[in-house]
């Protein structure tokens, strides 16, 4: 395994992709890509920079969850999923975690990698573990054994089933809570509401450019790639540098705008258009094998940041409520979807379906993901009763290419493209 | 004497085999045709409240069978198969006559095993709670909040008021069993236990299906029967400790204990639904949050920092040779928790060894063999 930690590795492929696409850049991907990665290159460098100085690392739970505040606190981000998204040693971290005694093959590979990744130095190690029930129960769990492991901080968010506002006030008082605890217990660590309250507002700015960019979705052929949707909807999250993210936002609307009006996108003659679900196979492109049949994919739904980046209805489940700087946080902390009830991810996936008129549903039924699993048949029987599109369950991990490989999901994928597009006469 | 002795085994076995398929719903049934309520919940659940409100609470037991056909089709085969079981048991209909099922967010299969009997409309009311993940004070509160919140429901189920006094009644009871269960696990570190692993979880699994008052009262009698008793045991050692979840079918132990004695588990349906006592205290909600938070054992709960050495103590206070771990396959709480287990167990030299099981019975023979195996080299 290489000896150059996640950060270095990451750095490097930034600057490399960065080069390439000023030298040789591919006109079916959006132009804001380039700034996109300036942005996340930066970022990088400033983490390599805290963990040099040895600043305190805490996560924030995830981009999804508080990590907004934890920035205004002065903590540095591990960034621990763009790792996992990104590193080229994945097949030894597992095998390390198996080694371990880690259930490597019944949970996901999201929640087990950064574990290999901090036993062996790759990545800075948090100072405060910040254990939530946010997202779902595995990534709970890695926070409890990261935490156990490192014997350093840990807190824990608990985050309620029912979005309302009791709920918030609930989120809120753990919030106080965990300053208190962080300004007691790290030094340089201070709350700083003005830098939390303004980054909230950027915050709420990007959403409002996101959420219109998503209605340029609607427009046929989808002016994005998959690959590009898929960015645009899991970077939705809250934390990093916001001033620099509306500005990305701002561009790539701006962007997409033109080619709507162009009438470009990937797939020029589109057939179909699905919806992608949950996560996607790292070792490929899935979309690829898609637009490869004509189809475009104009929806990654993820739990995470979906509430972030798209009108989804009910969100602002605190209605016309004013809500101080801090049940702020709590209120978008309680917005991913993951960790709701299975009605509501799948009252959202047939409003998205109808909203963007979609043709079919791949839903990436990863291994371990107690979030979605269950409601497999759920989705099915609704998607088809009420819309009547079908669904392909992919099952398939993140990271393990034996698992299912590359050419069993391109098999797949092609065998639903053409059940597809032969219900619709297009094949 | 032969005679008294005779009854009272008799007795005792009625409690051990209650949760037997035959047997299992016989007490719920009987509650129904006096005209009462029946829920159905899962271990974690605040009993207290339904008892109080005049509702006999049953713990959900999945099918014993290995068709789960039906709850593999909603939910694929790679999830919580303890779920997946119960989701069958609800599918075959064999749990229409339930009134309502009250659960806790013990973790997220469980909630969407609610999803998918919501969607299938399978019994009329159902209510899952959420539990906290840490006992703070806030979490307390926040607890007791959610619990006045499920008493008001059930109150609309089963229009009995629930009271302060009818809450601190219940309270007692379970308190009263509590005390008489945790007796008997002590009995279990004599040298010779009073019974055997497998008739202890008949024992604890039977109680969660019967009228709580009669446990109350049987074991009140029985109990001096149960300090001078002898439990059938062809080896009292090795000495073994069992760690799992959601394990209710005794014959796992049957299998095991040729060989040895489990004297102790480490089980959110045996050990832990006993442990700890409400405290008496002005408001018995929050009295209820804070046993059923502060009961540190569920790998859900954040203080592993206090549930690891826990369970090594239990295993040394038991005095075991050893311990067997028996996560169910696609359980990631207990999974992500016993590497941890297994290396503080290390540092006291007591071994152990993890057996993954599936919840019905199955595969003896590789369980058998590994058990074997592990035993013989204590």
């Amino acid at each position: 395994m290489s000896k150059v930690s996640e950060i270095d590795d990451y750095i490097a492929k930034l600057q490399r992709r960065i080069e390439k696409m000023k030298n040789n850049p591919d006109p079916n991907r959006p132009m804001s890509n380039l700034y996109r990665y300036e942005i996340t290159l930066s970022e990088a460098q400033k983490r390599k920079q805290a963990w040099e100085e040895e600043r305190p690392f805490c996560d924030g739970g995830s981009p999804f969850m508080i990590a907004i505040l934890t920035n205004a606190m002065g903590f540095a981000n591990t960034a621990f999923l763009e790792s996992t998204f990104n590193t080229r040693n994945s097949v030894e971290y597992i095998r390390l975690a198996g080694k371990n005694g880690l259930p490597v093959d019944s949970a996901c590979d999201m929640s087990i990698l950064p574990l290999s990744m901090n036993e062996l130095g790759m990545i800075p190690p948090e100072d405060c573990t910040l254990c939530d029930n946010h997202a779902c129960t595995p990534m709970l769990l890695r926070t409890y054994y990261a935490a156990y492991k490192s014997q350093k901080q840990c807190f824990t968010f608990d985050i309620p089933l029912d979005l309302t506002y009791e709920s918030i006030v609930y989120v809120t008082e753990q919030l106080k809570e965990f300053i208190e605890y962080c300004e007691h217990n790290f030094q340089g660590i201070h709350y700083d509401e003005e830098r939390l309250a303004r980054d909230l507002d950027l915050q709420e700015e990007y959403e409002k450019i996101s959420c219109a960019t998503y209605e340029l979705l609607k427009a046929k052929p989808c002016p994005m790639s998959g690959l590009d949707i898929l960015s645009f909807m899991a970077g939705a999250g809250l934390g990093g540098d916001v001033e620099k993210r509306v500005h990305l936002a701002k561009m790539r609307y701006e962007e997409i705008k033109e080619r709507v009006d162009k009438g470009i996108g990937p797939v020029q003659n589109e057939k179909l258009r699905f919806m992608w679900t949950i996560t996607r196979p790292f070792f490929m492109d899935p979309f690829k094998v898609l637009h490869e049949k004509g189809i475009s994919v104009p929806m990654y739904f993820a739990g995470g940041p979906l509430a972030h980046a798209i009108p989804l209805p009910n969100v602002h489940f605190w209605g016309d409520r004013t809500l101080t700087t801090l049940e702020r946080v709590a209120a978008r902390a309680m917005l991913d979807r993951y960790g709701h009830y299975g009605k509501t991810w799948v009252d959202d996936i047939i409003w998205v379906c109808k909203d963007l008129q979609l043709d079919g549903i791949v839903n990436y039924a990863m291994v371990g993901c107690t979030a979605t699993l269950g409601l497999k048949k759920m989705i099915s029987d609704r998607v088809e009763e009420e819309l009547g599109i079908p669904v392909l369950h992919l099952d398939a991990r993140e990271w393990d290419s034996e698992y299912a490989s590359e050419e069993e999901i391109t098999a797949q994928l092609n065998d639903f493209a053409d059940m597809c597009l032969a219900r619709k006469g297009l094949l | 004497m032969v005679s008294e002795m005779k009854i009272m085994e008799e007795r005792l076995l009625r409690i051990i085999t209650a949760n037997q398929p035959e047997n299992r719903y016989d007490w719920a049934k009987e509650w129904k045709n006096a005209g009462r309520k029946v829920a159905g919940v899962i271990a974690s659940v605040p009993e207290e409240v339904i008892w109080a409100a005049g509702i006999l609470p049953i713990r959900i037991t999945g099918t014993w069978s290995a068709d789960i056909s039906k709850a593999v089709a909603h939910r694929g085969s790679s999830t919580c198969s303890y779920c997946n079981h119960m989701l069958q048991t609800i599918l075959d209909g064999e749990l229409d006559f339930l009134d309502a099922i009250v659960l806790v967010d013990k973790d997220q299969d469980i909630t969407r095993f609610l999803d998918v009997v919501d969607y299938e409309k399978r019994i009329k009311n159902t209510k899952i709670i959420h539990a906290p993940f840490d006992s703070s004070m806030t979490n307390q509160k926040y607890y007791a909040a959610q619990m006045r919140k499920l008493a008001a429901w059930l109150q609309e189920i089963s229009g009995n008021e629930v009271t302060e006094d009818s809450l601190q009644e219940s309270i007692s009871l379970y308190n009263e069993i509590r005390e008489m269960v945790t007796e008997i696990y002590m009995l279990q570190k004599k040298e010779h236990p009073a019974l055997t692993g497998a008739e202890l979880l008949g024992l604890t699994t039977g109680i969660q299906v019967m009228d709580r008052s009669f446990v109350r009262d049987e074991l009140k009698e029985l109990m001096p029967y149960i300090r001078e008793r002898k439990a059938p045991l062809k080896n009292l050692y090795p000495r073994i400790m069992i760690s799992a979840d959601s394990l209710d079918n005794p014959e796992y132990f049957s299998l095991i204990e040729g060989e040895c004695a489990i004297v102790v588990d480490d089980l959110d349906t045996g050990r832990h639904y006993f442990m700890e006592m409400v405290r008496d205290m002005p408001d018995p909600y929050l009295a209820l949050a804070e046993r059923y938070l502060y009961r540190c054992y569920l790998p859900r709960m954040k203080d592993w920092n206090t549930q690891i050495p826990g369970i090594v103590k239990l295993a040394k206070d038991f005095r075991v040779d050893g311990v067997i771990a028996m996560p169910l396959t696609w359980c990631n709480p207990q999974r992500f928790r016993w590497p941890l287990v297994k290396a503080e167990l290390e540092k006291y030299d007591i071994p152990s060894i993890v057996i993954e099981r599936e919840y019905n019975f199955t595969n003896a023979g590789q369980i058998k063999t590994r058990s074997d195996a592990f035993v013989e080299l204590l």
